[in-house]
């Protein structure tokens, strides 16, 4: 349709003027994605636009590697404490984030050693951040949940192996 | 009403927002014969706004990052669905200058005020020296102050307790309250850098704090023909953590000569931003001092608007509108007449006895008064899945009456028939507020609510519980 035609140039052309890195927008059957990260581009064309897309309603942008949320994105352990080990459950249903912001590196990962009061993840409930900390010292032997994913209250969300007594 | 003489009109309208808001928007935009597109993200696909509207545009995931605060997807949601003009509710991008700013770049109607006006308004700093020159009565404080030493002598001279406030903030965030000079020390630096994470920038001022306060606020409506009309105030003094919980209008614990003044205030502060659209300037009443000091300007429309609408009659988003279409206002100053009282209480999804813990999850029941005098904005349904992502706000409800004692009498029957079953609600908590002889005399403040109502020990304790869990 020439008027989806006319959306799609106004689209790419307020792209360019622009200091935006990706869109991904969708409506019916036109989905636009546009982005300046070199990755998306068959073959090695640069610049702006880099990529412009349009698929079938239904294709789930969680397939699309540049929607998709980060490296975390393997699937999710099967969440069994090793034994003599502490379990760090969620207080409230929420969003579970790893890191403070967004590209900063997670409060606390595998085989990390951690002390009583340090955080070890956020779990935000409608705009309340919650940091979770470590009650005990010791060493994180689980990570059960992935950044940015969905939690409910009493999911186990880390384990801590306790540090020997002195 | 005075006729209008050229009528111009949207032809279609983007909801860039969610939740009671956007099913606002969309039926005002309904009543003004607008079409109504609506940008959804994947936690709203299904959402009433969505089912109401003539169509939607998808902008992400339900991180709210990585679509409701995205410019760009706004903007291109806009562009895709051939919309002419682009409403961004409250909160979100509603008072980022980017957004009104890419609007106009790309040929969209932002439905609030330009850029230069939102950036004027919304840094306090620039606010508080409009005011100033406006003749409004600011809070005895500083501009920017730069270092401790700065901020340590405008406190003595002030007096302690003030309130150190970041430039950048507003809506009750990005403020610290500070006893005396050792503590000014300690926080000053602390509370800079909150501010530079929180907002982007570390701007701090000092403002004498006032203890003994009513918020009270005015509603503007501003056209692009310079024309500006108040439709009357609101007292927002029901607070908890700055955060408003119940609302009314008009203000009627504050005197008449009183509110003349705060009327004329905003609408001489309106004129010296050369404000377009809807917008509310709030103020604090200084009870003991028995004066008023300007607080903030909000830029957009505001949750509690539906009191004044209720008072006035008039529609303030359908009148967002029309001004954002380039009309004249349809009604004049002497068409604006205050009628009656109405309350509104905000039911969030909240556990009030773990300490206000949000409680999202499945309503499996959803079960709202109804009748003459009461109205009631939501977006939430029996069977809807209240998500995690977005505030706890899950209706507002507005009642009215002849006078204040009858808006209560309502509003008690109102609050006794509301049922929820599935998550947790503040209706309970809004019915101690109206049960409270303080409450039914007028006789409250800011604080009232923290230090009165929810002072009593089985509250403090369960606070300290929460915090307990929250150290996991």
């Amino acid at each position: 349709m020439s008027s989806d035609l006319d959306a799609i140039k106004a689209i790419v052309d307020a792209f360019e003027r622009s200091d935006w890195t990706e869109i991904d927008v969708s409506s019916g059957s036109l989905r636009i994605h546009l982005s300046t990260h070199p990755q998306t581009v068959a073959g090695s064309a640069p610049a702006i636009p880099a990529a412009l897309s349009t698929s079938k309603a239904g294709s789930d942008p969680g397939d699309d590697p540049i929607v998709t949320d980060s490296a975390d994105s393997g699937p999710i352990e099967t969440a069994v404490i090793p034994a003599g080990a502490h379990a760090v459950i969620s207080p409230s249903p929420g969003i579970f984030w790893r890191a403070p912001h967004p590209g900063a590196p997670p409060f606390a990962d595998l085989g990390d050693d951690v002390e009583p009061g340090n955080t070890l993840c956020i779990v935000e409930v409608m705009k309340l951040m919650n940091h979770i900390s470590s009650s005990i010292a010791g060493t994180v032997v689980g990570v059960f949940v992935d950044n940015g994913m969905r939690v409910d209250r009493g999911d186990t969300l880390f384990a801590i192996q306790p540090s020997a007594s002195p | 009403m005075t006729a209008v003489a050229q009528m111009s009109t949207l032809r279609r309208v983007l909801v860039a927002n969610r939740g009671e808001i956007a099913v606002r928007i969309v039926r005002a935009c309904r009543d003004e014969g607008v079409e109504v597109v609506v940008a959804v993200s994947d936690a709203d696909q299904d959402s009433l706004a969505a089912r109401l509207a003539d169509g939607i545009v998808h902008i992400g995931p339900p991180n709210a990052a990585q679509s409701y605060l995205r410019v760009g997807q706004i903007v291109c949601a806009a562009l895709l669905a051939r919309c002419d003009a682009v409403h961004p509710g409250y909160g979100f991008l509603s008072e980022r200058p980017a957004l009104a700013e890419a609007c106009a770049a790309n040929g969209l109607v932002f439905v609030g005020p330009g850029a230069d006006v939102i950036r004027r308004g919304g840094d306090k700093v620039a606010a508080r020296a409009a005011a100033r020159r406006a003749g409004v009565p600011i809070g005895a404080g500083s501009d920017t102050v730069e270092t401790v030493d700065a901020a340590l002598a405008i406190a003595a001279d002030i007096g302690f307790p003030v309130l150190l406030k970041a430039a950048a903030g507003g809506g009750g965030r990005g403020m610290v309250r500070v006893d005396d000079p050792a503590e000014l020390a300690t926080r000053f630096a602390v509370a800079s850098s909150e501010a530079l994470s929180a907002f982007g920038d570390g701007r701090l001022y000092v403002e004498r704090l006032v203890e003994n306060a009513r918020h009270v606020e005015v509603q503007l409506l501003a056209d692009t023909q310079g024309n500006i009309v108040h439709l009357g105030d609101r007292d927002c003094s029901l607070q908890r953590r700055y955060q408003k919980v119940l609302e009314e209008a008009p203000a009627t614990a504050v005197p008449a000569t009183v509110r003349h003044r705060l009327a004329e205030a905003a609408v001489a502060l309106g004129h010296e931003l050369d404000y377009v659209g809807a917008g509310t300037v709030e103020f604090l009443v200084d009870l003991d001092r028995e004066e008023f000091l300007f607080l903030e300007v909000n830029t957009r429309v505001q949750v509690e608007h539906p009191v004044t609408e209720m008072v006035t009659g008039i529609d303030i988003v359908r009148e967002q509108l029309r001004i954002a279409a380039g009309s004249p206002l349809s009604i004049t100053q002497d068409d604006v007449v205050i009628s009656g009282h109405s309350i509104e209480c905000r039911i969030n999804a909240e556990s009030v006895g773990s300490g206000f813990i949000p409680s999202p999850g499945r309503v499996v029941r959803w079960s709202p008064p109804d009748g003459p005098g009461i109205r009631l904005d939501t977006h939430v349904f029996s069977g809807y899945d209240v998500p995690p992502h977005y505030d706890s706000l899950l209706a507002k409800l507005i009642v009215g009456g002849t006078d204040r004692a009858d808006a209560i009498r309502n509003l008690r029957v109102a609050l006794a028939e509301f049922e929820v079953d599935g998550v947790d609600t503040t209706i309970e908590l809004h019915q101690r507020i109206v049960d409270h002889p303080d409450f039914q005399a007028d006789n409250v403040n800011t604080k009232w609510l923290e230090r009165v109502l929810l002072a009593d020990p089985a509250e403090t304790s369960l606070t300290t519980r929460r915090d307990a869990a929250d150290r996991g």
